[in-house]
């Protein structure tokens, strides 16, 4: 649609104004971290005149964040790997390889889909209670996998159907194996599409509350969602400190948005399908 | 088949083996076990007691499971008209800027990549009567206003709650709506120009129908994540005052982890993946339909 200039101006002054009312819960995050608790109390909204940049250290170990940090990134790293492992192998086989079931296994994922993960949760707790992987990083990282597995999985395959197979039929007319062909072949194709899936599955995984608050109850292995939830009801009328632990929760999220937020928000938007 | 053709079959189909077998015992198999642990007596801990249906005209009496039902449908109707026609209105705003489209875009996608804890926390302290948004209505002498505490408040608090999230969704669906919007064919805009249309016809006429698919997913979206949802409430209200933002995931929980009825609660989890697997499966099937259209 073309439209004149003047009420493109006009346009312009109305987004700004919307884009600045919904950026005041983050704005406010961000200055009233730097301020001292009773000013926080006294004014909701003020500049930090004078910065108070030791909230940060001081609610950093009050919140215990360096083991809650410690810990999400292990359960976030580890899911990362291990989805894009298993992804990757069974994308390139239903594609690429000749196997058995080839339409039941595609049929299997797009239907699981639909499964509502909220809707396991129980049987899932006590399961994995008595198999010994509740409070476990390792037993968090695979309740995590499957979550994205169906869809990402389907999204792989999608790109995996666009690589022509004359490229790995070259490779491994030079005697690579299968394996071979899909990590020098096939992978470096694929490297976009697998830096989005990590953002994604990253992003989750450290922002995930439910399924954590359930499974881990010991408190070294506490992820920082936990953590933060437990500071805000024990500092809860400190409120320079909530926002400041709010900020400190949000800080690794917050720099890959910043940094990669094209993949960020294709990725995501893309994987809409996903509940 | 010769044997050497089967052995590479079978070296195949393990590449595709681990993706299955995870998803297979991690979310299926307990699914199925769903059907077990709903016809029992369990709290959680024990051996669970066979009781057959029981669960099920339990559930037929329960009244507070079908009022936090209706308010899983209540909220289902507020994210399907808000942050829709949100997400719409301003998507359609900012695909008339040129350089500053994709500034726009970052700043109102920005909270969908928080934590649902965080924004539910930051909106408490907002919506707290001492320091929050109201207490401004204070200095001004508006002393109704001022003490007003949005969470506590019978009336206000399934807003203040449904707002926090809205707050954190309207962005990914405005962004879904820009990108839709870049595929419509911009020369039916120049024939509907052409034709003498005005922005609401050359908005019924062209933008409307280019859109629907992208509508229909988001619809699909909002109604399955509606019966699913749990961070905000739980982290802002856990259902109350009084019961008033109960919701079914809320409810489920609570009979599983706090009352021990593990039983009751998987009948009831069970109930709500059928809604799920059957609100899924209608979507498809529409979206099929619409593109043969």
């Amino acid at each position: 649609m073309r439209i004149r200039r003047r009420t493109q101006i006009v346009l312009l002054v109305l987004i700004s104004l919307v884009a600045l009312v919904h950026s005041f819960p983050f704005l406010i995050m961000i200055m009233n971290g730097l301020r001292t608790n009773e000013e926080v109390s006294r004014v909701l909204v003020a500049f930090p005149t004078d910065p108070q940049f030791q909230n940060l250290p001081r609610v950093w170990t009050k919140g215990g964040y360096l083991e809650g940090y410690f810990s999400s990134f292990i359960i976030g790293i580890g899911t990362v790997i291990l989805v894009l492992f298993i992804i990757t192998l069974a994308a390139y086989g239903i594609v690429k390889l000749n196997i058995f079931f080839r339409n039941f296994f595609t049929a299997y994922f797009i239907g699981s889909l639909s499964i509502p993960m909220f809707g396991i949760l129980i049987p899932l707790y006590f399961t994995f209670s008595k198999l010994g992987l509740a409070n476990n990083r390792f037993g968090m990282i695979l309740i995590y996998s499957p979550i994205y597995i169906p869809f990402n999985f389907l999204f792989m395959r999608a790109f995996f159907i666009g690589i022509p197979s004359e490229l790995e039929d070259a490779a491994r007319i030079d005697g690579c194996s299968e394996l071979k062909t899909l990590w020098y072949v096939t992978l470096p194709l694929a490297r976009p599409i697998m830096t989005t899936v990590a953002l994604i599955v990253f992003t989750f995984t450290w922002n995930e509350f439910l399924f954590a608050n359930v499974f881990l109850s010991d408190d070294a292995i506490r992820t920082v969602a936990l953590r933060f939830y437990k500071f805000t009801g024990e500092w809860q009328s400190d409120y320079a400190y909530i926002y400041m632990a709010s900020f400190i929760s949000i800080i690794p999220v917050l720099f890959l948005y910043f940094f990669m937020q094209k993949s960020f928000i294709e990725g995501m938007t893309k994987g809409s399908l996903k509940t | 088949m010769h044997r050497s053709e089967i052995k590479r079959k079978i070296a195949g189909t393990l590449f595709v083996l681990p993706a299955f077998l995870v998803h297979f015992l991690v979310v299926t198999l307990p699914g199925l076990t769903l059907f077990y642990y709903g016809s029992t007596k369990w709290n959680g801990l024990g051996r669970p007691e066979f009781t057959g249906l029981s669960n099920f005209f339990r559930m037929l009496t329960d009244n507070d499971f079908y009022l936090a039902l209706l308010n899983n449908i209540i909220w289902t109707l507020f994210f399907f008209i808000v942050p829709i026609a949100f997400g719409l209105a301003v998507a359609l705003a900012v695909i008339n800027l040129r350089r500053s489209q994709m500034l726009f875009r970052s700043i109102f996608f920005l909270p969908y990549v928080m934590s649902a804890v965080v924004v539910g926390r930051i909106f408490s302290i907002l919506y707290s009567p001492y320091i929050g948004i109201t207490s401004i209505f204070k200095n001004i002498g508006w002393e109704g206003l001022g003490n007003l505490s949005l969470l506590t408040n019978i009336r206000t608090a399934p807003l203040a709650v449904a707002y926090a999230d809205h707050w954190h969704w309207w962005g990914f669906v405005m962004v879904l709506f820009l990108a839709a919007l870049h595929q419509v064919n911009t020369d039916l805009y120049e024939v509907a120009d052409i034709e003498g249309a005005n922005a609401i016809q050359k908005f019924w006429y062209v933008t409307l129908p280019s859109i629907v698919p992208t509508l229909v997913t988001i619809y699909m979206i909002t109604l399955i994540g509606s019966f699913v949802t749990f961070d905000y409430v739980y982290v802002m209200t856990k259902g109350g005052p009084a019961g008033i933002t109960e919701i079914a995931s809320t409810w489920i929980y609570k009979k599983s982890f706090w009352d021990y009825n593990a039983g009751y609660a998987s009948f009831l989890s069970l109930m709500i993946c059928f809604l799920c697997i059957g609100f899924y499966f209608i979507f498809r099937i529409i979206q099929k339909r619409g593109l043969e259209v």
